[in-house]
């Protein structure tokens, strides 16, 4: 590796220094003055302006739909940072029970009929949660986290590994941008074809099954990654 | 009041989850401990986030503990009392304090292997010809038999530090299943 010049080294740390002065400047004499407090404007006519009965929902997808895209980047990342440290010192091979098509020897019967059971109820629920995030509590998150569970009790029941991960990334990433480019055409462009209740209601459920989706995939994603191609 | 009661309860099985002997055991108080930290969360108005700790803490993350455990090194122990009628939670309460406790202890503390105990009044033959077990303890009257194979490192350990951990037993007979061969085990 290349040493770095001294001189330069010094000049990356004068650059820091005063770039961290800088913005402190701005930050302590930042004062914007506001008429009434923020709490009053976020719940004051949410459902009018976004169409949504639950103040939470109005807030992640509409006055900070921004925080939402980069908590969405995040997750992205993250499953990427997975996917990267699960293939380190590892040969491009996936584990897999071939011999055994149904490993069922490790397992209680118990765990398996039961999850069985419970696995329509709970993508009924993690869907309800993700379909009625504007109106319940719930959203996007919560909805795609419980879908999940659901999957990831499949390997309990069944462990072997016969989903097609790449397809599933793939997926997560389209999902990033039609995630990224629905607010950046309704919210910032104001693209609607008519504004009314009914279309802010659209919106509201389109962001919530995308953002659930995404979460679904990515969580799946990292925990499959983890059981098949780390360890043992 | 109901706060008080929600704190305590919170803390309570935080110090279960930390303080717990076995891995799974502290799993399973993770998830009461995120099942109360949600109802705290509906006490305090908010909803949302209580759907999102209920979904995460008590639903993903247990399963994903759960699964790593399974990954673990186990370390799969087979009691055998063949004087028992019918082995039920008070003849394995009697051993708990004097065997099973400092057998799971050690294993734990020294070794890092996750116990995993079996309890059956089953003639022993009968047991070492179906099931695959690394470690045998076999009672009989007043006797106790150890059975594990040499190669095995831990079985090693067991057997040179026997006075930690089985206590309050002076009869023990050590038995090397690999140097035994099959002839004088059926014997």
């Amino acid at each position: 590796m290349k040493e770095t010049n001294r001189s330069i080294n010094i000049i990356r740390v004068i650059f820091m220094v005063v770039s961290v002065f800088i913005v402190l400047f701005f930050f302590l004499n930042y004062s914007e003055k506001m008429s009434r407090p923020l709490m009053d404007y976020f719940t004051a006519g949410f459902l009018a302006e976004t169409g949504a009965q639950n103040a939470v929902a109005a807030i992640y997808l509409d006055y900070r739909v921004f925080d939402t895209l980069l908590e969405a980047l995040m997750l992205l990342v993250s499953v990427m940072e997975v996917i990267n440290v699960s293939w380190a010192h590892k040969e491009a091979k996936q584990y897999s029970l071939e011999e055994e098509l149904f490993n069922r020897k490790d397992n209680s019967e118990i765990v398996i009929r039961m999850v069985g059971a419970i696995y329509p109820f709970v993508l009924l629920i993690g869907l309800y949660t993700i379909f009625n995030g504007h109106i319940s509590p719930g959203g996007g998150f919560q909805g795609g986290v419980i879908l999940a569970t659901a999957l990831i009790s499949r390997y309990l029941v069944y462990p072997n590994s016969d989903l097609d991960l790449e397809k599933l990334e793939n997926f997560e990433k389209l999902l990033f941008l039609a995630i990224v480019a629905i607010p950046v055409l309704y919210i910032f462009m104001q693209v609607e074809p008519f504004y009314s209740l009914i279309s802010r209601q659209f919106y509201m459920i389109l962001m919530n099954s995308l953002i659930g989706l995404k979460v679904f995939s990515g969580l799946s994603i990292i925990f499959y990654r983890f059981v098949f191609y780390e360890g043992r | 009041m109901f706060q008080i009661f929600l704190m305590v309860g919170l803390l309570v099985f935080a110090c279960f989850a930390v303080f717990s002997e076995n891995i799974k055991r502290s799993v399973i108080y993770l998830g009461i401990f995120s099942l109360i930290m949600t109802l705290t969360y509906l006490h305090y108005n908010a909803p949302d986030v209580a759907l999102a700790e209920a979904a995460i803490g008590v639903g993903i993350s247990t399963i994903m503990y759960l699964v790593a455990t399974k990954k673990f090194s186990i370390y799969d122990i087979c009691y055998v009392n063949e004087d028992v009628e019918v082995f039920n939670d008070e003849s394995i309460n009697e051993i708990m304090s004097n065997v099973v406790r400092p057998l799971e202890k050690f294993l734990e503390r020294t070794e890092g292997f996750e116990p995993q105990l079996a309890y059956t009044n089953h003639p022993i033959e009968k047991i070492m010809q179906e099931d695959n077990h690394d470690f045998y303890v076999h009672r009989k009257g007043n006797l106790t038999y150890l059975y594990g194979n040499k190669s095995d490192r831990v079985f090693q350990d067991i057997v040179a530090n026997m006075d930690k951990v089985i206590k309050d037993i002076k009869d023990i007979r050590v038995i090397y299943m690999d140097e035994v061969g099959r002839s004088e085990r059926d014997e």
